[in-house]
């Protein structure tokens, strides 16, 4: 025995206490010298377990000391973002670190084989980075003109060739040219006619002929052609464009004009020469030398960017990769250092840590300052502080997911019980009671299994399920209870298995009538008789069974809810909230559903021998009420009289809960707050003089309370009454309601069942029973089949898992959670290398980025004023 | 004005209530959205403690305007951030105006008609003078930016008649120059279009964009009146009566100082072109305003008007010369037209359903860039910071509820 709760005494010390509740935090202040902030910075950037408080967040942001450096990071940033596009134009891969303490090391290394300061490899990187980016841009500039230069010659081509077409058609007196009868009207007898051509965007057009027609008063034509340019891959040439063609009468005074507007919308513009073969040939010439240039120039990029992907050291990392890493470890390092407040030749800053981790640090701190000889890094606890710390809870991949929905409602109040502890076991079993079915839970688990042992699998190509590993435990559970609720229903599909000998005979009579006899002393091993299957009253009797059932579980559920209040009340020392809160409320809650269930279990353990006589409960409870404890014919569980006694008792009880929850404690807050008025009074003197002649509290930690300086709440009683009357009401009036919204449970199994069983039905057993000849048969059933497995698919396995799921979220957030949980914290956020790149691995790559918000359950609406979306309380202390 | 704009409702405007979503919803919607990237009180304190124009722009990217000033080299000199700030704008309202179905997209188009008669009368000008067209173009307004733009180039070396007939007619702010030029050949000797060019001699670039800025703001009075109606018209209206009253006050405060403007003939010919007929000052106030010929006279005219009279309370007097410059006590009229146009269009963002809050969203932000731009210039300057300059920004939604 001793062994056994040693073994459980350690799995509560080393995993589940950690989760109960957030950890201790204590409040310490850092001082560094400057000299030395960035070394001592980034050893704790490696400790991830200093959260650190802001103490100038008030000043400007380029106020700050780190600014500068920060910039440099940004600009650094941008460069290798541009670097980076680069490779990718060209498609060259690069690889990053399997993981940050990899990467870590590999700084350590670099910067121990370097023997300088650790904080002047920004500076080089910086440099290197800006050199390659010049590089690249002037690359690309000279890139971008020789790609104009080859789209100009071009473009000059495809003038020319039209030039000559028209000219040439023209010569031969053909009309249809793309130049209207109107030419041949505007030029009569022999006038000499002289053409300006060039190219413009098509979308000016319009525009361009309109102001040529403007300016030559009419005295021209323009004909506009597509510029049909294959889109060269090597040289990327792209936009819509339109060759034009000005016919006008030669003159001076009217070239100058035209060509002034064509100058004007673009330049273009080609004069035409008497030779036009020759200079065609030659462009193309050109056009090719140019087109051989622009390839060299790609392979000269290609081989810069080749050398940028290179390998660090003897590690497998792209050096490009290494840098942008690093630039964003320093970011994150001068980030942190920016909270620090700087006094003469030190920084000082404030932060929270785990009381378990601040040896580590100290010890570490201790070891810097011995090996790089530094002075003054101290690191020491501050007590006496109002301030509230933030609540870490530490998380494993199995706890993640539920401290997730946990969290998704509110982060939870320091020290306060965490529900994320209670949800790992009640979210899916709760979920499984809905969802109960051996098949579909089957599959759920199975898919359960799949994501925890492929999991490398996924998130290696990065396939869509990946961002599902993260809850694959979640899954795993899911599917379990919902294939041992399935058992119990004993649900298969639709189907019921018929696994054990069933505890029923049916015999036919000579009469064709078939009566039904029981096994004496035959107990069915688990779960429900198949047998029941035949019977009409099969639904009646499942209803009422997981009907109960639900209630059951949600009176437990709340109960244990209820005790939370308890165990928080004590761990805070709130004795008033234990006796006129947790008391009561336990109380009403007892003697109202508890009692409830009591009847319910009481019922099914006695054997009515007059089945029509059977008591049922839910007038019993009613009765309780209305028939003022009377027990009446068909009310009758324990026994008359015993039943009537404890009636009378629990409706006393019961009615004098509401005062006890209502009045005392608003009342007695009150006398407490005039009590304390009046110490106040009367020690007020001598306590202003000991406040002075104490000694000034740690620098830091003024500072930052003169930020975050609230005025102190004054106490008002009607407030106080108010709120406990909302409370109260709130409480008993939301035991009801939530014991109701627990028949959720059955509700969802229910529609889930006769689901499947319609789907079944409809498929296969009507079919079967066709007799249709057997070919026949095989061909409707090979397309029922597929029906079946779509619509199994569709709406049992994805729209049915999300419905249970939605709706055991809501039954966690609103019925169990508004029992004790005030969710007022805030989360730990330590600085920390490993949060800060991570973001940056494979691993997180993979997941698409997901949000949480708040899901509203229609049947909110049920829960009057505690509730808006997703169950959150409205009415919360200001 | 309260009254005015949150009167009680008749069924038209009932029913323009119910239908606006239908059409401008999405669009209303962004523009309102848009009203969360102004700068308030703590980012201009932000500006204002900046010593350099890199802690500036460092100040400045922690606003909505991060994104344009990204790939800015530093320091932005507070002219290339004029054009920065503006082109976004006009980037917003392009935005804007591509959700618009019509009427709204037309009044959005009307809008920047404004601004497109700025830049034509620059380029026109500037052209005349000789400047390189690449330079005019740099330095147009990005608002009044329209595609036809650059074919002003063919008015190099034209006459008037010739680059109206040829250029101007074809630009959106076509009709409003077609208008101008019918105006000014009514006075003319010879009706004929060959005459422009010596009436034209008259006209300065000033006074020629002052005519064509009160053909338009007519023009747009009447889109107003004409497409729109219920609360959009109603705000609208009372805007541009503002507006036009403002320019009013503004152009015989500016005659005071001058001799030929400010004599009776001067007044009764000259200045009272430019004047507009539209307003809450005309006719009521007409008589005594073109009778003023000093300050304590135009005072005396608007007084029955709240605002202006709060206005021009404590100007300076225009007639005792004084050189407005950085380091100057006192605002200038400008500084108090700014504060109350302001305030009057924050107003009309307390409406829904109604087109105008486009017009003010642009107006508030014009002056955003005008705060900034004139921030920016103080930085430069190095500018101490006890000086009254840097108090002479005009914070919009502050002080809305402030509004007797």
């Amino acid at each position: 025995i001793n062994a056994e709760y040693m073994g459980i005494h350690l799995i509560w010390k080393d995993t589940a206490s950690k989760m109960f509740r957030s950890e201790e935090m204590g409040l310490y202040s850092l001082v560094i010298s400057k000299d030395n902030a960035w070394d001592a910075m980034n050893e704790i950037g490696t400790k991830s377990s200093l959260h650190f408080l802001d103490l100038n967040a008030k000043g400007q942001v380029f106020n700050r000391p780190f600014t500068s450096y920060i910039k440099r990071c940004d600009e650094t940033e941008r460069r290798i973002k541009y670097i980076e596009g680069e490779c990718e134009k060209f498609e060259i891969k690069r690889s990053r670190p399997k993981n940050v303490s990899d990467f870590l090391n590999l700084v350590s290394r670099l910067q121990d084989e370097r023997r300088r300061a650790g904080s002047t490899l920004l500076d080089e990187y910086e440099a290197e980075i800006r050199g390659k980016e010049k590089f690249l841009t002037d690359q690309a500039k000279n890139y971008q003109s020789m790609k104009e230069k080859y789209l100009h010659l071009i473009q000059t081509k495809l003038v020319l060739d039209k030039s000559a077409e028209i000219e040439s058609k023209y010569r031969n007196e053909n009309r249809d040219i793309g130049v209207d009868d109107r030419a041949q009207a505007l030029l009569p007898g022999q006038i000499k006619l002289t053409s300006i051509s060039g190219v413009i965007d098509s979308d000016e057009c319009d525009r361009f002929k309109k102001l040529v027609f403007r300016v030559t008063r009419g005295n021209s034509l323009v004909s506009f052609f597509d510029l049909n340019m294959e889109v060269d891959p090597e040289t990327e040439l792209e936009g819509r464009k339109s060759i034009y063609v000005v016919l006008y009468r030669d003159g001076e005074a009217v070239k100058s004009r035209i060509i002034k507007v064509c100058d004007t919308f673009g330049k273009d513009r080609y004069e035409i020469p008497d030779n036009i073969a020759e200079v065609t040939k030659r462009t193309e010439l050109e056009a090719k030398e140019t087109k051989s240039l622009i390839i060299l120039t790609k392979k000269e990029r290609m081989k810069v960017l080749r050398e940028i992907v290179e390998a660090v050291g003897d590690s497998k990392i792209s050096k490009i990769i290494f840098q942008k890493w690093f630039i964003a470890k320093e970011k994150a390092i001068y980030t942190t250092l920016n909270m620090l407040r700087p006094e003469n030749t030190f920084l000082s800053g404030l932060c929270w840590c785990p009381l378990k981790s601040a040896d580590s640090i100290s010890q570490s701190l201790e070891n810097l300052k011995k090996e790089r000889s530094f002075v003054g890094a101290t690191f020491k606890k501050i007590d006496n502080h109002k301030l509230g710390p933030p609540s870490y809870v530490r998380v494993n991949e199995f706890t993640a997911p539920f401290q997730e929905i946990v969290s998704t409602y509110g982060t939870p109040s320091y020290r306060e019980v965490n529900p994320a502890f209670f949800t790992t076991v009640t979210f899916p079993f709760l979920f499984g009671v809905m969802f109960g079915d051996i098949m579909h839970g089957l599959v759920i688990f199975s898919i359960g299994l799949l994501l925890c042992f492929g999991k490398d699998m996924l998130l290696k190509n990065k396939s869509l399920f990946a961002s599902l590993v993260k809850a694959r435990y979640l899954f795993l559970l899911m599917g379990l209870f919902a294939t041992f609720c399935g058992v119990i229903y004993n649900d298969f599909a639709g189907l019921n298995l018929n696994i054990f000998p069933s505890c029923y005979h049916a015999l036919k009579n000579e009469d064709e009538h078939v009566t039904v006899n029981h096994t004496d002393n035959c107990l069915y091993p688990i779960g429900i008789d198949p047998f029941w299957k035949y019977s009409h009253k099969q639904l009646q009797f499942e209803n009422s069974f997981k009907m109960k059932l639900s209630v059951i579980l949600g009176v437990l559920q709340m109960t244990v809810g209820v005790i939370l209040k308890l165990v928080n009340s004590v761990h805070f020392r709130k004795t008033l909230d234990i006796i006129f809160e947790f008391i009561p409320q336990m109380i009403f809650l007892l003697a109202l559903f508890g009692y409830m269930d009591a009847m319910i279990i009481g019922k099914w353990l006695t054997k009515f021998e007059d089945t029509s006589k059977t008591p049922s409960v839910i007038p019993a409870i009613i009765n309780l009420f209305l028939g003022g404890g009377k027990v009446g014919e068909q009310e009758n569980i324990f026994g008359k009289d015993l039943q009537e006694q404890l009636n009378f008792i629990f409706l006393i009880l019961i009615i004098i809960t509401i005062p006890v929850m209502l009045l005392p404690k608003p009342i007695i807050l009150n006398c407490m707050h005039k009590n304390q008025i009046h110490e106040d009074q009367a020690q007020a003197l001598p306590e202003k003089a000991s406040i002075e002649s104490e000694p000034v509290p740690e620098i830091g930690l003024k500072a930052y309370l003169s930020l975050v300086a609230k005025k102190e709440e004054e106490f008002s009683f009607s407030e106080a009454f108010v709120h406990q009357l909302i409370e109260t009401i709130e409480y008993a009036l939301g035991t009801i309601s939530n014991t109701a919204s627990y028949l959720r449970l059955w509700a969802l199994s229910l529609a889930h069942a006769e689901l499947s069983e319609v789907f079944i039905d409809y498929s296969f057993v009507k079919i079967i029973s066709m007799r249709a000849p057997p070919f026949f048969n095989f061909l409707i059933l090979l397309y029922t089949y597929t029906m079946l497995a779509g619509i199994t698919f569709g709406v049992l396995l994805c729209m049915d898992v999300l419905e249970c799921f939605l709706h055991t979220l809501r039954l966690h957030w609103v019925e169990f959670q508004n029992k004790f949980y005030k969710a007022e914290g805030y989360k730990f956020n330590p600085f920390s290398y490993e949060t800060t790149l991570s973001s940056y691995t494979e691993e997180q790559q993979a997941f698409t980025s997901y949000h949480t918000c708040l899901l509203y359950t229609s049947d909110a609406a049920d829960e009057r004023s505690s509730v808006d979306l997703g169950g959150r309380r409205i009415i919360k202390k200001k | 004005y309260q009254r005015r704009v949150h009167g009680d409702y008749s069924f038209g405007k009932m029913s323009e209530m119910m239908t606006f979503n239908i059409d401008e919803g999405y669009t209303e919607a962004l523009v309102r959205c848009m009203k969360k990237t102004f700068l308030d009180e703590e980012d201009y304190n932000a500006l204002k403690s900046a010593t350099n124009l890199i802690d500036f722009r460092t100040a400045l990217e922690a606003t909505d305007y991060e994104e344009v000033l990204q790939n800015e080299p530093s320091p932005i000199p507070a002219a290339r951030l004029q054009t920065i700030l503006k082109q976004k704008l006009a980037d917003d309202l392009n935005y804007l105006q591509s959700q618009a179905s019509s009427p709204l997209n037309d009044f959005i188009d009307l809008m920047r008609h404004g601004y497109m008669i700025d830049n034509t009368v620059y380029i026109i000008e500037g052209i005349k003078n000789k400047v390189e067209f690449a330079d005019l173009l740099k330095r147009t307004d990005p608002l009044g930016d329209f595609p036809g733009m650059k074919t002003l180039k063919a008015a190099e070396n034209e006459n008037y008649a010739n680059v109206y007939q040829t250029v101007l007619i074809d630009l959106p702010v076509g009709q409003y120059f077609h208008k101008f030029l019918e105006g000014i050949l009514i006075g003319a000797p010879n009706k004929d279009i060959s005459s422009i060019e010596t009436v034209m001699k008259d006209y300065t670039q000033e006074k020629t964009k002052n005519l064509l800025k009160k053909i338009w703001l007519t023009e747009l009075n009447k889109f107003c009146t004409t497409k729109f109606s219920g609360p959009s018209r109603e705000i609208m209206e009372d805007l541009l009566r503002f507006e036009s009253d403002c320019m009013r006050i503004q152009i015989i405060y500016n005659s005071i100082g001058n001799k030929e403007l400010s004599q009776s003939i001067g007044r009764e010919a000259e200045r009272k072109k430019y004047i507009h007929s539209l307003g809450d000052l005309y006719p009521g106030r007409d008589k005594e305003l073109t009778d003023a010929n000093t300050l304590d006279k135009l005072k005396a005219a608007v007084a029955p008007y709240d605002v202006y009279k709060r206005m021009l309370e404590n100007v300076a007097d225009p007639s005792k010369e004084k050189e407005q410059d950085f380091n100057s006590e006192g605002k200038s009229i400008d500084d108090y037209m700014f504060e109350e146009k302001a305030k009057k269009y924050a107003l009309a963002y307390e409406q829904q359903f109604h087109c105008a809050c486009f017009y003010a969203y642009m107006k508030l932000k014009e002056q955003e860039i005008r705060n900034i731009c004139w921030l920016a210039e103080l930085v430069t300057l190095n500018t101490a910071k006890n000086v009254f300059g840097w108090k002479k920004i005009v914070v919009p939604f502050k002080d809305i509820y402030q509004h007797p």
